[in-house]
């Protein structure tokens, strides 16, 4: 039981559901992290299930995303279209329990924007476009999104990109990631982006005849400012993590 | 108020707004579906809606008008229970039996889902249900039997 909630609102639209927000007024679509916290300072759920599409759209020319498709679909869809496709092992790292991928939305993954989701690694490093409504409809980059406005699609162009790879560290397959690492090569150049136990996810690139050893130790130092040390490591072993990964990704790309 | 199917009975809920499937089910006896967290973490408030599996401590009722949600109360009727229910006693694969409503729940969404479910397949659907004193080496071997012996009539 959520015992705060006392009102379901179903608006007509999506600009009615952005102008209904506050902090006691919140979206919700799929709901798992939602309910799975049961935050007492919200009282009224803005219920956009009606209001925003469910499907995925995959073909060579691009990869759509509704907002409202869950994890479980998108899996669903592309797994016999293209097994190799990395996301499909972030979503299952990312969410283990098929239970929650079948609720577990795209656009709830992107709003909570968990850095140590292999799922949000992914879509930074391929630069993701966000379709959001606020009070006009617009497109964004995921890296340059700041949470406002509602996401209506997810949308990503592998015909863009010559190579996708995606790493990652934990202390067991099936735990959080420490580290994650997301790359891509494209023309000329590689784009890196790390998450992890981290505070954000942050995006490197350079020219691929510029990418080194020593240009990773130097992103490595950089990226692990946004780390903390705890139990599972100390700063420098994270350091070490972050470089190893970025290595492993520049060569395989 | 909300109507959905449960185990193939219509059924009205007029409850509160913040109220969960979970709080709905175990209210109404159905207690096959377990408490384990309230994040969905564990596994034995597994449920089946519209076919698919679902944690009911993550669902709010609201959301559940004109849907089929199935326990495993509906598996079996007395004595004559399901053929994956009895895959799981010859295997041996229960213990406490806190988990297993939700394993069997699991398998045989799976087993509707696929025609030929691979060993993975089961692996896959069982990692979101927790078990701490069976192990999964014995439920993957029922499903396995079970799922066999569907696809071989």
């Amino acid at each position: 039981m959520w015992y705060s909630i006392n009102k379901i609102i179903k608006p007509d639209s999506l600009k009615e559901a952005y102008s209904l927000q506050n902090k006691t007024r919140v979206l919700f679509s799929g709901g798992s992290y939602l309910v799975a916290e049961k935050n007492p300072s919200i009282q009224s759920l803005i219920d956009i299930n009606d209001l925003v599409g469910h499907g995925v759209t995959a073909s060579m020319e691009g990869i759509h995303i509704d907002a409202g498709a869950t994890l479980q679909t998108f899996l669903d869809t592309v797994e016999s279209i293209n097994s190799e496709c990395r996301l499909l092992k972030g979503i299952k790292y990312s969410c283990p329990s098929k239970q929650i991928r079948n609720q577990r939305t795209f656009g709830g993954e992107i709003g909570k924007g968990r850095p140590n989701s292999e799922i949000m690694v992914f879509l930074h490093a391929v630069n993701a476009e966000l379709t959001v409504i606020m009070e006009t409809e617009k497109t964004v980059s995921i890296r340059d999104w700041n949470g406002d406005g509602i996401i209506t699609k997810i949308s990503y162009f592998p015909n863009q990109i010559d190579g996708i790879e995606l790493e990652r560290f934990s202390v067991l397959d099936s735990a959080p990631a420490l580290v994650i690492v997301g790359a891509i090569k494209s023309g000329d150049h590689f784009e890196f982006s790390i998450g992890g136990s981290s505070g954000t996810i942050q995006t490197f690139s350079c020219r691929i005849e510029e990418w080194s050893e020593n240009k990773n130790l130097a992103w490595a130092k950089e990226a692990v400012n946004a780390f903390v040390a705890n139990h599972f490591g100390s700063l420098e072993y994270k350091e070490k993590l972050i470089a190893t990964a970025l290595q492993r990704v520049g060569e395989t790309l | 108020m909300i109507q959905f199917q449960l185990n193939g009975t219509l059924t009205e809920a007029q409850v509160r707004s913040g109220t969960t499937l979970f709080d709905f089910l175990r209210e109404k006896g159905f207690f096959s579906v377990k408490y384990g967290s309230d994040k969905g973490e564990t596994g034995a408030d597994t449920v089946l809606v519209d076919g698919k599996i679902m944690n009911a401590s993550l669902i709010l009722i609201h959301t559940l008008e004109g849907k089929y949600i199935e326990t495993v109360e509906s598996f079996s009727h007395g004595q004559d229970i399901h053929p994956l229910q009895d895959a799981f006693i010859e295997e041996g694969a229960i213990q406490c039996g806190y988990c297993t409503p939700g394993m069997v729940l699991a398998i045989e969404s799976l087993a509707r889902e696929k025609e030929n479910p691979t060993e993975s397949d089961v692996k896959d659907v069982l990692a979101g249900v927790y078990c701490r004193c069976t192990g999964y080496v014995k439920p993957v071997i029922a499903a396995t039997n079970y799922l066999t012996t569907k696809n071989a009539k």
